[in-house]
């Protein structure tokens, strides 16, 4: 499980991923090391989040194995898989967030299902997730009084609220604002700097990418694989594949233009 | 997640007011409720003075765990002790640096207000009230919509309609059909139980034929109608409401009552009709049954005296009570869509509310059309 000395967290191997006839992508294999911040990229359609739903174990793999702290949860049974599920937080794109329950009570339903806390520790608890993602003081508030971007962050309070090993974060800053996507970035960064949670992160945003990436897969329709892995910030200027640099270059250029 | 104990406090008493603390193990979210318990019996132990808290032995901290230690923090400081970290590893730092204090004790935003009994008798009155509104709002809207229709039969979408009469009125042909003959069955049993005293066995199907056209027939048609398309309506329109479809056919200038209301009641005032024919017909052969097998009439005689108590006009008014009703079941299911707000929860009420409101409202109408045909 050592490699380069750096402990493996997930290991995918070649995995195969189909609906029907059509086939997302094919014979998928990388590793995700403890402590790192791995970000899944491509374009759209590429198959991003149907990977990181497979990684989950929320959808059937057609082949190939998704090892979590080397348990192989594609064929895990139920009570094997839950409990692996214990060391896995995900938040999901729009947040996940039960709509007829408050904020607290969304935090708190983790903590309440797999811990004996006490009501007053619970409170407490849900208090610290909430101060750790700016949302302190909105315990009572249901999700639909929120707006997208404090909806995404609850999702991330309560993906964290059992301090899981690893935390999957759905597209983090897809429909916010460049200054709330930044804000959420730098709250990865933290969380990540503080709990040295592994993270593996679905995204197209490039600067996302590149203030929080340590390391990233990108992901192309066309070829239905990984067509690149490694630092982004030196697969950005070393890249001899066309597809890569285009992603990147085109991307850097808009938003370039974007900032004049 | 266990909640063992994996860690171990042990207390030094330094002399001169001061005590250390060597925490070791693991403190994580498992058991900080034994912690926190466990710290704040310590703090009311020790005699003021200083104490310091040893971290060198802590194997594993994570955020509840971190949470813990500024518990023991606060308690210490609530008691004018004073506290010391040390040892502190650079990743227990930075956790603890994680945590905005302020959080911790900071009143929640005012979220929904509880409002007092009177405030709520008044609020109910009002959403009783405002519910009448929106639907006699509704209902002009809808009756506008329609006679735009009737006028200008091109701006009705025809596949709609089409794909409405078959979800309403086809897929509902077999339960109509299963329920209307068991009802005839029944009614044929039960009263010749009674007619049959009087050797008035052959007025079983004069009593089926009326109660089945004159009122059985429109009504249960459309309580399975409401109990079937009316919710499913709501739950559609909800669902779009919900995912600002509907907000999107009003910016792109559409009408939402025209595009999604007008085919779901047209479809439902062509299908409930021929679902109440349907329903009568079925009736009648349940009645049929039972008179042939269990009260020696033959088929015949059975239909000659069907046929002698039903009129067409029975027939219409039964028709024109069914398209009444066909209006009401589909215009309160898209009326009760168009409100929700909110989420999954709400286009559940909605749901609930359209099959409840519509199954009141078959009964008041009916009621109201018995009268009406009596005196004129």
């Amino acid at each position: 499980m050592e490699r380069s000395g750096r402990k493996t967290i997930i290991a995918v191997e070649n995995l195969t991923a189909r609906f029907g006839d059509n086939t997302i992508f094919q014979d998928v294999s990388f590793e995700v090391y403890e402590g790192e911040i791995f970000v899944i990229l491509g374009g759209s359609g590429c198959g991003k989040s149907t990977l990181m739903k497979h990684m989950i174990g929320l959808y059937e793999t057609a082949s190939g194995k998704v090892m979590i702290h080397g348990v192989d949860i594609t064929k895990a049974d139920e009570r094997l898989l839950k409990k692996t599920r214990l060391n896995v937080g995900v938040a999901f794109q729009s947040g996940g967030l039960f709509g007829s329950m408050t904020l607290a009570e969304n935090v708190a339903l983790p903590l309440q299902e797999y811990t004996e806390l006490s009501r007053e520790a619970i409170d407490l608890v849900v208090k610290m997730k909430l101060g750790m993602v700016n949302l302190a003081g909105y315990e009572n508030h249901l999700p639909e009084e929120l707006s997208g971007g404090m909806k995404k962050r609850a999702g991330l309070a309560r993906a964290m609220a059992l301090d899981p090993a690893v935390l999957f974060f759905d597209e983090p800053s897809a429909g916010l604002d460049p200054i709330t996507s930044a804000e959420l970035d730098s709250l990865i960064k933290s969380i990540r700097a503080g709990i040295r949670t592994t993270m593996v992160i679905v995204t197209h945003e490039l600067q996302s990418i590149f203030s929080i990436a340590d390391r990233i897969i990108m992901l192309d329709k066309a070829a239905k694989g990984i067509i690149a892995e490694g630092d982004p910030r030196w697969l950005k200027d070393n890249s001899t594949d066309p597809r890569v640099t285009a992603f990147f270059n085109r991307k850097v250029l808009e938003q370039e233009g974007q900032g004049t | 997640m266990d909640s063992q104990k994996t860690y171990n406090i042990h207390v030094r008493e330094e002399g001169g007011g001061k005590t250390l603390l060597s925490l070791s193990g693991r403190i994580e979210i498992g058991n900080l409720h034994l912690f926190l318990s466990e710290a704040d019996g310590l703090v009311h132990q020790v005699s003021p003075g200083s104490v310091r808290v040893d971290l060198s032995r802590v194997e594993y901290l994570d955020s509840a765990g971190a949470l813990g230690l500024l518990q023991l923090e606060d308690g210490a400081k609530a008691r004018s002790i004073s506290l010391q970290f040390v040892n502190m590893t650079e990743e227990a730092r930075r956790i603890m640096g994680l945590i905005n204090r302020e959080a911790l004790s900071m009143k929640p935003f005012a979220g929904e207000k509880r409002s007092n009994i009177i405030e709520q008798i008044g609020e109910g009155s009002l959403r009783i009230l405002n519910d009448f509104v929106s639907i006699m709002t509704f209902l002009g809207d809808l009756l506008t919509a329609l006679a735009r229709s009737f006028f200008h039969p091109r701006v009705v979408r025809l596949e709609d309609v089409l794909f409405y009469m078959k979800r309403a009125g086809v897929d509902g042909l077999p339960i109509v059909g299963l329920i209307s003959f068991l009802l005839g069955l029944i009614i044929a049993f039960m009263s010749s139980l009674q007619l049959k005293q009087f050797g008035a066995n052959i007025y079983v199907a004069s009593l089926v034929g009326v109660a089945m056209v004159s009122e059985l027939g429109p009504i249960m048609t459309a309580i399975i109608v409401a109990g079937r398309s009316g919710s499913a309506f709501a739950a559609e329109i909800g669902t779009m409401k919900v995912n600002e479809e509907v907000d999107a056919l009003v910016t792109m200038g559409f009408d939402p009552t025209q595009f999604l209301a007008v085919p779901k009641v047209l479809a439902a005032m062509v299908a409930v009709p021929i679902l109440t024919l349907y329903s009568d017909f079925f009736g009648i052969v349940g009645g049929l049954v039972v008179g042939v097998l269990g009260l020696d009439l033959t088929v015949y005689t059975y239909i000659q005296e069907t046929m002698t108590v039903i009129s067409v006009t029975s027939i219409l008014k039964s028709l024109l009570k069914s398209v009444v009703f066909a209006v009401l079941i589909a215009g309160i299911g898209c009326q009760r869509g168009f409100q929700v707000r909110g989420g999954a929860q709400a286009v559940g009420s909605a749901t609930t509310s359209a099959v409840v409101a519509g199954i009141f409202l078959i009964v008041v109408t009916d009621s109201a059309f018995a009268i009406l045909f009596t005196y004129i």
